[in-house]
């Protein structure tokens, strides 16, 4: 009927995954019965001043291409999100994840580089990560799958129907054009909205290193008001 | 009604999360020694019966200022600390039960899912819940937690005949656009 704009499980992946997908119908329900709650108060999720600079977390800089990843939460009027909870987690400059479940042991670590961060938005909804750019990386031994470079965002808005996890990309990465999990999305316009958009050089005001500055904005669904400013 | 691609698409967390997504004591969402503290525990499955194995899903409880997140063993199981919440009025003034929100992220699935778990032991507020209410007479028990021994056990059946039921906002989400799932229409002329 229509064409498939959307691929909830990607048809890469092993049929079995089939038996994860919900079979019955989802009840919708008026959004502000999502938002009868106050929303989350993240206070038991730990932020830390400089949880957000992820190139000063070990003894000596990390590996890789230095980058300011910045940009503004919106939500679905454009209106600016303040103080969204956002979690960040990346590969290193070699593409590999300090995380238990890596599956990539046979991947170099940076004793310097975690790939961990955390952060809130300020009173205009902006957000700001000093980082490395990640490397893309290879599926997993007896695949020929390789992930474009990026990283992963988890954001809590102040309303239940804004929680978002997505990935946010790098443009100009030749790998988007054949990284399966990226092209789910079969809309274009659904996929710039994942990808960072390269903005300018910028000379760091300590030490000798010049940072390239990436831009990614976000929109939530739904509208950041609470239901008591409304 | 707004298209999934007006806003920043959803996508899985991937299976690398834990990471950032785990912190010290994640899965305990209140403080431990307050008297409406509640000890919620299930087991995750997939459409036939399978346990789903860490770090395959991501669970995360809400309910006013208490937060819980974790993932399942290599059974299958979970285990949180919550609160059980007081009766909260929709803004029409009709009041709920008490329940808790829960949203469930699984690999491979790039949309989370948001579901309720409601107490066993509140069958009069139950019967008077709107949302329950909207569900079908045979799919409502899968959000009711059942008492035993001072613990709310919830299983989450992840498809199949005894899936657990999902809610979805108006306003999205985009699963509404993926060619397998649908959502309750019937409900949603109600619900307007």
């Amino acid at each position: 009927m229509s064409d498939v704009k959307y691929e909830l499980v990607s048809p890469a992946m092993h049929p079995a995954f089939r038996l994860r997908v919900p079979s019955r119908e989802l009840y919708q329900l008026p959004d502000d019965w999502f938002e009868t709650s106050s929303g989350p108060v993240f206070g038991r999720v730990p932020v830390r001043p400089g949880d957000n600079d992820l190139l000063h977390m070990g003894e000596g800089p990390p590996l890789g291409p230095r980058i300011t990843l910045k940009g503004r939460i919106v939500d679905s009027d454009g209106r600016g999100i303040p103080n969204a909870l956002i979690e960040i987690w990346q590969a290193n400059a070699g593409g590999r994840y300090i995380d238990q479940y890596c599956n990539r042991p046979y991947l170099p670590l940076d004793p310097n580089f975690t790939g961990a961060g955390r952060s809130l938005t300020d009173s205009s909804g902006n957000y700001v990560f000093h980082t490395i750019r990640p490397s893309g990386y290879a599926g997993p031994a007896g695949t020929t799958l390789w992930r474009a470079a990026h990283v992963h965002f988890s954001i809590f808005g102040p309303n239940l129907g804004n929680r978002l996890i997505t990935v946010c990309h790098f443009e100009h990465d030749p790998l988007l054009a054949q990284d399966v999990v990226f092209d789910q999305y079969k809309d274009q316009k659904g996929k710039d909205r994942m990808i960072a958009k390269w903005e300018r050089a910028e000379q760091e005001e300590e030490g000798p290193y010049l940072r390239q500055v990436y831009n990614w904005d976000i929109v939530l669904r739904g509208a950041a008001a609470t239901p008591m400013q409304r | 009604m707004p298209h999934f691609d007006d806003f920043t698409p959803s996508q899985g967390p991937g299976p690398f999360y834990t990471m950032t997504l785990l912190y010290d004591n994640h899965e305990v969402g209140v403080d431990p020694d307050s008297a409406d503290a509640i000890r919620i525990k299930g087991t995750v499955y997939d459409g036939g019966g399978t346990p789903i194995r860490p770090p395959d899903a991501l669970l995360e409880f809400l309910q006013g200022d208490a937060f819980a997140r974790t993932i399942t063993t290599p059974q299958g199981e979970y285990e949180v600390l919550m609160r059980k919440p007081a009766r909260i009025p929709l803004r029409d003034g009709r009041l709920q039960a008490p329940f808790i929100f829960a949203r469930i992220f699984i690999f491979p699935l790039m949309e989370s899912f948001e579901t309720r778990v409601y107490f066993s032991d509140e069958e009069e507020a139950n019967s008077e819940d709107p949302v329950l209410h909207l569900v079908s007479a045979d799919e409502r028990g899968t959000l009711i937690g059942r008492f035993a021994d001072g613990v709310l056990h919830f299983d989450i059946h992840l498809s199949g005949e005894n899936q657990t039921v999902y809610f979805a906002p108006e306003e999205g989400p985009s699963i509404g656009d993926a060619p397998e799932t649908r959502v309750h229409s019937a409900i949603h002329s109600f619900a307007q």
